[in-house]
This record gives C-alpha cells, sequence and structure tokens, in this order.
C-alpha cells in the first residue's frame, strides 16, 4: 500500500501529463524543423513557418471570420439565453426539470446530426450558407451552456437582495439594471467566454453552413487536405498560445474581487 | 380589538389585515396602532404571521383585506418602493457587489440625492452604527456582526418614518446577540424611530421593548408592557410563552365581591378578584388557571402553601431550579437562591404570596 502511495500514484499521474503535453510540444518544436515535410528528428532549425503564418492572407481572414462569427453568436446565444434562464427559474418542480431538460437537450445531440439538420432547416428559411448561417448555428449550440450558467448562478441569488432593493426604492427597471444583471456578472463573462471558444473552435457545423469564405478550422481543414507540413504545426502552436492566454486572462478576471461579487455599476 | 396608542402620536396603524396562503389564514385580521417613538416587538412561534405581517407593512405581500396607515395616510395602495417604512432582513440582504458605503448610500440613491450628500450620510450611518472607516468593504470582508449592523445602517439612511427588523439577531451567536440587543435599543433611543421588530426569542422581546404584541396563528393575543405581560397574561398560551409558568387547574366554588373562593385537590382559599388577568371573568363552577411563576415562590410556612419533595435540582449560576413534586402529584418549577442547600428527595415547604399570581377563566376550545 505503501509502495503504491509512493510509486504508482505520481508514476501514473506523470505518465497522464506526458500523454496529454508531449504531442502538443512536439507541435509546437515541428514548427521550427526547416524541411517541407513532418519528421523526427530535427537537423535544421528555422523560423520561416512561424513568420510565413504571420503574414498569411488567408489565415488572416480566417481568424477575422471567425471571431466575427464567435461575436456574433455569442451575442444571439445572450439575448436567448438570458430570458430563458430568468423563465426557468421563475418555475418549480416538475415544470422547471422539463424546461431545463428541454434547453439542455440540444447540447447531447451529435454535433453532425446537428449539423445536417441546421443545414436543412437553414435551406427551408430561405437563408444563404455563410457567415450568418454558420453563426446561428454556433448559437444553437452554446446556448444551453448560456442558460445553464446564468440559472446556476440565479439560483444561489438570495431572493431577500431584490426585495431589499425594492424596499428601498428601488423599482423593476433598476433592480434589474443595478442589482440582477451585476449580481450575474461573472457567470454571464464565463458564459461569453465559453460561447466564443466554442463557437471559435467549431468544425463540424462551421463546414457545413459555411460558404466560401472559411473559418479558421475549415480553413486548416483545407489545408491539411495538401499533407502536414510545418506551416500546420506553426499555425496551431499560435492559435493554443493566443487561446492559453485569453484563458489565462479570464481566469485572472474572474477571480479579482468585483468580479467575484458581481461588476460595480 | 386589542390595540393600544403610546407616545404622542401614531406612526403606524394597521386595520384588519388578514393574509391567507391556500386555506390557511397567516394573518388573521389583525388591528394595531403603534406610537411614535417606541420600540415595539411582534413575539410569536415560528408561522404565527409575524414576519408576513412586516412585510404586509412595507407592501411585499399584499393583503387581502385591511389597510395600513403611516402617519395618518392610507398608504395600503402605494407601491413598495415608495413606502416611507424601511426593513432589516434576517439574513441581512446586502448587495454583495457593492460596498459598504454604497449598500448604506443605495436608498438614499433612490431619493434622488447628490452624490456628495450620498456620501455623507453614509459616514454618518456608518459613525452611528460603530463601523467608522469600513464603507470601501465588501459585504463578505465582514463578520456576521458588522453586517448586521451595516443592514441597520442601509435602512435607517433614507430617514424613514419607521424601521421595521426582522428577526435580525437570529443568526449571531449568544454573546454578540446581547451585545447587538444593547445596541439596537441605543440607536433606538438616539435616532427617536419608531422601531417595529420581529422575534420568537423572548428574552430578546422583553429586554428592549416597550410594547410587546405576543402572535399565534396569525393573532394578537396581548399586547402590552413587558413587565405586564409577565404579571398579568392574558391567556395560558401567553403565560407560557413568556417566561416560565406553573400552570395549576383549580375550580371557582365561591364569588364574594373583590375576592374569589377557589378549590383546588381539596383544599379551598381565597383570592383577590383583582389577580384575574383573562379578559373574561371566571363563572362559578368553571375551571379556573393560577399561573404562577417559578420565582414568586417564598421559602417556609404562611399563606397560600405548598409543599412537595424534590425531584430535580438543576444549578444555573445565579440561582437554582427545584422541581418539585406535591403530594397531590402537581409537578412545580422553583427558583431557590444559588445557596439553597436542599438536596434531591427533601420535602420542602412554601408559600404563595396571593398578589403574585394570575388567575385566567377557561378558555374556549382551540379551533
Amino acid at each position: 500500500m505503501m509502495r503504491l502511495r509512493h510509486f504508482a500514484l505520481p508514476a501514473i499521474f506523470w505518465l497522464f501529463v506526458a500523454y496529454l503535453f508531449i504531442p502538443i510540444i512536439v507541435m509546437a518544436a515541428m514548427g521550427f524543423r526547416d524541411s517541407n515535410f513532418v519528421a523526427f528528428p530535427i537537423q535544421n532549425w528555422t523560423t520561416r513557418w512561424y513568420q510565413s503564418v504571420l503574414f498569411d492572407k488567408d489565415i488572416a481572414q480566417s481568424l477575422w471570420l471567425s471571431l466575427k462569427v464567435a461575436v456574433v453568436s455569442t451575442l444571439i446565444a445572450l439575448a436567448v439565453g438570458l430570458p430563458s434562464a430568468f423563465l426557468v427559474a421563475r418555475t418549480t418542480g416538475i415544470i422547471r426539470a422539463a424546461l431545463v431538460a428541454i434547453i439542455v437537450l440540444p447540447a447531447f445531440l451529435p454535433v453532425i446530426v446537428s449539423a445536417i439538420a441546421l443545414r436543412m432547416f437553414i435551406g427551408q428559411l430561405g437563408l444563404e450558407t455563410g457567415p450568418t448561417a454558420i453563426a446561428i448555428g454556433h448559437a444553437a449550440s452554446t446556448i444551453p451552456f448560456v442558460v445553464l450558467m446564468v440559472l446556476t448562478r440565479l439560483n444561489a441569488m438570495n431572493p431577500n437582495i431584490a426585495d431589499a432593493a425594492r424596499n428601498l426604492g428601488a423599482d423593476d427597471v433598476i433592480i434589474f439594471t443595478r442589482i440582477i444583471l451585476p449580481y450575474l456578472a461573472p457567470a454571464l463573462f464565463g458564459a461569453v467566454m465559453f460561447a466564443m471558444l466554442l463557437s471559435f473552435e467549431d468544425f463540424v457545423r462551421s463546414f457545413f453552413l459555411g460558404g466560401f469564405e472559411q473559418t479558421f478550422p475549415v480553413l486548416l481543414f483545407s489545408k491539411l487536405r495538401f499533407g502536414l507540413d510545418p506551416g500546420l504545426a506553426a499555425i496551431s502552436t499560435l492559435v493554443l498560445l493566443i487561446s492559453t492566454a485569453i484563458g489565462l486572462y479570464a481566469d485572472h478576471f474572474l477571480r479579482r474581487r468585483r468580479m467575484k461579487n458581481g461588476i460595480m455599476s | 380589538m386589542i390595540s393600544q396608542a403610546a407616545g404622542q402620536d401614531t406612526a403606524i396603524e394597521l386595520k384588519g389585515i388578514v393574509k391567507s396562503y391556500g386555506t390557511k389564514r397567516i394573518v388573521d385580521d389583525v388591528s394595531l396602532t403603534i406610537g411614535r417613538g417606541l420600540f415595539v416587538t411582534l413575539l410569536g412561534p415560528s408561522g404565527c404571521g409575524k414576519s408576513t405581517l412586516l412585510r404586509i407593512i412595507v407592501g411585499l405581500v399584499t393583503p387581502e383585506a385591511g389597510q395600513v396607515v403611516v402617519e395618518g395616510r392610507d398608504i395600503s395602495r402605494d407601491v413598495p418602493h415608495s413606502r416611507p417604512i424601511k426593513m432589516v432582513f434576517q439574513d441581512y440582504a446586502l448587495f454583495p457587489h457593492m460596498t459598504v458605503a454604497e449598500n448604506i448610500g443605495f436608498g438614499c440613491e433612490m431619493k434622488g440625492m447628490k452624490r456628495d450628500a450620498i456620501a455623507a450620510r453614509a459616514q454618518e450611518l456608518l459613525a452611528l452604527v460603530r463601523l467608522p472607516g469600513l464603507g470601501g468593504r465588501y459585504p463578505d470582508e465582514l463578520s456576521g456582526g458588522q453586517r448586521q449592523r451595516v443592514a441597520l445602517a442601509r435602512a435607517l439612511a433614507p430617514n424613514p418614518v419607521s424601521l421595521l427588523l426582522d428577526e435580525p439577531l437570529g443568526a449571531l451567536d449568544l454573546n454578540l446577540r446581547e451585545e447587538m440587543r444593547r445596541e439596537l435599543k441605543a440607536i433606538q433611543r438616539r435616532t427617536g424611530k419608531t422601531f417595529v421588530f420581529v422575534t420568537h426569542d423572548q428574552d430578546e422581546a422583553m429586554s428592549m421593548s416597550d410594547l410587546v404584541a405576543v402572535m399565534r396563528n396569525g393573532r394578537i393575543e396581548q399586547l402590552d408592557a413587558p413587565e405586564r405581560l409577565y404579571a398579568r397574561p392574558a391567556n395560558a398560551f401567553v403565560a407560557r410563552f413568556v417566561g416560565t409558568a406553573n400552570m395549576l387547574a383549580g375550580r371557582l366554588i365561591k364569588e364574594d365581591g373583590q375576592s374569589l373562593g377557589i378549590e383546588m385537590d381539596g383544599r379551598h382559599f381565597t383570592l383577590p378578584r383583582s389577580r384575574v388577568t383573562s379578559q373574561r371573568q371566571p363563572r362559578i363552577g368553571e375551571v379556573v388557571q393560577l399561573v404562577i411563576r417559578p420565582e414568586a415562590f417564598g421559602f417556609g410556612a404562611g399563606g397560600l402553601e405548598f409543599s412537595g419533595q424534590i425531584e430535580e435540582r438543576t444549578f444555573l449560576g445565579g440561582r437554582v431550579q427545584l422541581r418539585l413534586r406535591t403530594k397531590d402529584g402537581r409537578s412545580l418549577l422553583v427558583d431557590a437562591p444559588p445557596h439553597n442547600a436542599e438536596g434531591l428527595g427533601e420535602t420542602i415547604t412554601l408559600s404563595l404570596p396571593p398578589d403574585r399570581l394570575a388567575i385566567l377563566a377557561e378558555e374556549p376550545a382551540e379551533a
């Protein structure tokens, strides 16, 4: 038992860490390989792959499109998710369970099925495939998370807070803008971050709903068809660094005291 | 109906308030007049309707019938956010995303006061509740007692006609609670505001209030000053709820002007009619309850005598509480001085001055 605790458990943990991180480290290193092919060992090092990625117009355009789609889809998700969360918060018992189930269900659909369904639906609406269709599709997949995150925070809210504000002279509008929204701020911030990230990394829906312009994951996929080259490794590494930086910043932001309690007015 | 005006004039008047949830009447035709500048407590077990009554006064709950009159104006139809009465909530309900100063200033802000005036008012209130310098903190950086003070300051800041407090000391530990009692009372005296305090704790009610309204099942059973409530309970519920009471059943067998002849366990004695504290006078042949407080007994023979064996002896510091069993099988709680040396099993004789008990007429069977 002692041996298990002293050797086996740490060994398993570090194997797990290696399994997670070694492929990423290899990928990052591969971007520095001075060759047109991906292979080991790396004999000659170069930064040209990274340089070429930074100045690649296609990549810049696809990143810009992905960002726009992420922002629009997140706004849609908030516009639909926030009122839905308020609606659910007002119900109790079996009605509430049923509403939550209906809202959460889409998150469990196989992505490919939901993508095909969305594609057909958008055709019926007379919408062209393209950025708008992608944004609508992404919103459909992120709304469940927005609702759940807001609902969790709403459930934790002391109902007397709203009554106290009313007693002190606040009407419904002021209670909403000065008390409830700031209280929800951490959940809203988390939901926005999560929805943006989900949208940014989505491939299947973007692929099915996309038109001529390609989002970033779709562009990577089309590049893959010409084979793995160190350039692909370089792009992936850069995206990884950027998203990690955003994630760490978001975490840091959430830990700051005002965000913990809700944003100040 | 029980109503009593005290103080110079009236701060709050409730007329025939009724509120039900489903078929249960939570507040059952309550009328109450609260004099300006008084500390009035609604005392009762949980579920007696006392908190609901507070919420009705501030408009957070709408009654089915009745009127709320504040300083002579009927505010029953006013929206809650325009009523001139502020409330301290049981769990304080501080705004977690605002600093202490912003919490305190919120009510003034809603009144449209200028920023400077709000800040000055917040400082003033922080000084009043003895938390100077804590204006920049957030509620979760405060102790329970400090939050309590901030909640009080927040409710006082907009200068309300009256302050309602819904069991504000319930969440504090015992020492802090006693300290806060004194402080609440001091703040009430200093501000001269009418306080309506809700609690299920009789010690709290007795120690702070000018008047106590004992509530049960949505009704006010008795409204009186604490001393009177204790000495002259209007019924058995009040007698038991306020303080400890020995309840001895006897029978009224003779009525003679100012005295009543009572038979109990085969003994006969005469008590003054002035000791009847129930609203209804007892009739001949009826059962009456004698209410005797544990500290009312004297030691030694004379007058109305009881003797019994000591069954239980509890040392309580300032006194010793004895449980006696009389020959007739009655159980009596008796407070003795702390130096009392009588041991278990010993028989002692007690006397009871007739002016230290209360006589209650039989009550109709409860619904």
